[in-house]
């Protein structure tokens, strides 16, 4: 038996669409009205959090595509030297990594201050130093 | 030809084909449990090389017209002196008797040495925490080590090798005597001295510079924050190299002089006695190029972010 047959004859026997008896939407604005406050600023609240997020998010975006990269990239980091024991040697090689670092960001805004790179080659070298002191007193 | 020289190895004295040295003695005077006095000399060359290494208390040295190295003073409990004696090599070096110098395990004592060495011996020095004080070494060379101890030091040595970690660096040369290479570093002790001459190269990261130096040919200054003073009289045709990242530098320089003087700074200032600083047109930073007499020595100064102060005397 075919079934779609079956179901387009029940169809017609409904008959066309029917119109309600009464106006129902007051019935409805009526309730909507009744319904308390809070439940209704969640609409309100979602709605401006996505505005915010939006033209945060444009914002950021257009921030980033305005700045050069090397300003975007973490500052750099000291060389990764062994730490003395001595505490005299350890303070002096904070010193030593703290300067290189300053060095480094020197040179990062001032590329043309060749000057620094020999700066930075005698930190490096007396932080080496300190390592070869170490291990002479031991 | 193998035969030949198997033969003449085997039947000669070695002493015949090279004159050998003389063996070097031992020694070790231990201070176990209690500190004791030292009281010993050695017998060495005029110009012999007298190495002293001492970790806490200090040392103290000085000279003496004679060929012979005289110590006294104390040797702390639960320490060493390690002796290694020849004619033209004395070496005294303090340890402790537990083994390493670290995590509580070095010297628990301090060890005071006074010592007097030919005037005319070459002199390594090594601290660690003691404070040193040298007075009238004239030989070859001085050579002087310090982590946190102070070093006095007054020599007429013509080669001055001196490297300080965060002790303070005093040094003055003998009257009538002058440095013909003289290298001073420290990371954070401070340099101050008086006297150099010929070449001499200054190093800090953060410690404070004073230096008075006359007849230099060649003078070269690094420091990355400490502040640097120095009063110089370049010798003909000398050439002076002054740079910071941060730390300013003030040269006085004589009315006489007569140089090719430049000067640069990124984003500090200039203010010279000699010629007109030009300001960058666009943002911070100035320049200075300047022709004074007929401009023999080379002064380049060059700056970060420091100041510039170039003076006449």
């Amino acid at each position: 038996m075919n079934h779609e047959l079956i179901w387009r004859n029940e169809l017609r026997k409904l008959g066309g669409p029917a119109l309600p008896e009464r106006d129902l939407w007051p019935a409805i604005h009526a309730r909507i009205a009744a319904t308390p406050r809070r439940g209704r600023r969640w609409p309100a609240l979602a709605a401006a959090a996505a505005a915010v997020l939006v033209v945060g998010g444009a914002g950021w975006l257009g921030w980033r595509a305005r700045t050069p990269p090397a300003t975007d990239a973490a500052p750099p980091a000291p060389l990764a030297w062994a730490q003395p024991e001595l505490p005299a040697l350890a303070a002096a090689a904070q010193d030593l990594d703290a300067a290189s670092v300053q060095l480094q960001q020197a040179l990062e805004r001032r590329p043309d201050a060749v000057f620094l790179v020999g700066l930075l080659n005698r930190t490096n070298a007396q932080r080496m130093r300190l390592l070869r002191q170490e291990a002479k007193a031991r | 030809m193998y035969t030949l020289a198997k033969i003449l190895f085997s039947t000669l004295p070695l002493g015949a084909l090279a004159a050998e040295p003389p063996a070097a003695e031992t020694q070790a005077i231990v201070a176990a449990g209690e500190a004791r006095s030292l009281a010993q000399s050695w017998t060495v060359a005029p110009d012999a090389r007298i190495e002293v290494s001492n970790v806490r208390g200090s040392v103290a040295v000085s000279t003496w017209d004679q060929a012979e190295v005289e110590l006294s003073g104390r040797l702390g409990a639960d320490s060493r002196l390690s002796v290694i004696a020849a004619p033209k090599r004395l070496s005294l070096r303090v340890e402790g008797t537990k083994s390493g110098w670290f995590g509580g395990q070095g010297p628990s004592d301090d060890s005071e040495l006074v010592l007097r060495v030919p005037r005319t011996a070459a002199l390594d020095l090594s601290v660690v925490s003691a404070d040193a004080t040298v007075s009238g070494i004239a030989g070859k060379s001085l050579e002087a080590n310090s982590v946190s101890g102070t070093l006095r030091l007054t020599c007429g040595a013509p080669e001055v090798e001196v490297n300080s970690v965060s002790g303070e660096v005093v040094f003055t040369t003998l009257p009538g005597s002058a440095t013909t290479r003289a290298h001073l570093q420290t990371v954070s002790g401070n340099i101050v001295a008086k006297g150099l001459g010929g070449r001499v190269k200054l190093e800090t990261v953060s410690g404070e510079v004073r230096v008075d130096a006359a007849a230099v040919q060649e003078l070269e200054v690094g420091t990355v924050s400490g502040d640097v003073s120095i009063a110089v009289v370049p010798a003909a045709h000398a050439r002076l190299r002054l740079e910071s990242m941060s730390g300013d530098l003030r040269l006085r320089l004589p009315a006489t002089l007569s140089a090719h003087l430049e000067a640069s700074t990124f984003s500090g200032g200039i203010h010279s006695d000699f010629g007109r600083p030009e300001e960058e047109e666009h943002g911070p930073g100035s320049s200075l190029d300047a022709h004074i007499g007929d401009g023999d020595a080379a002064i380049s100064v060059q700056s970060f972010s420091g100041d510039i102060e170039l003076r006449r005397q």
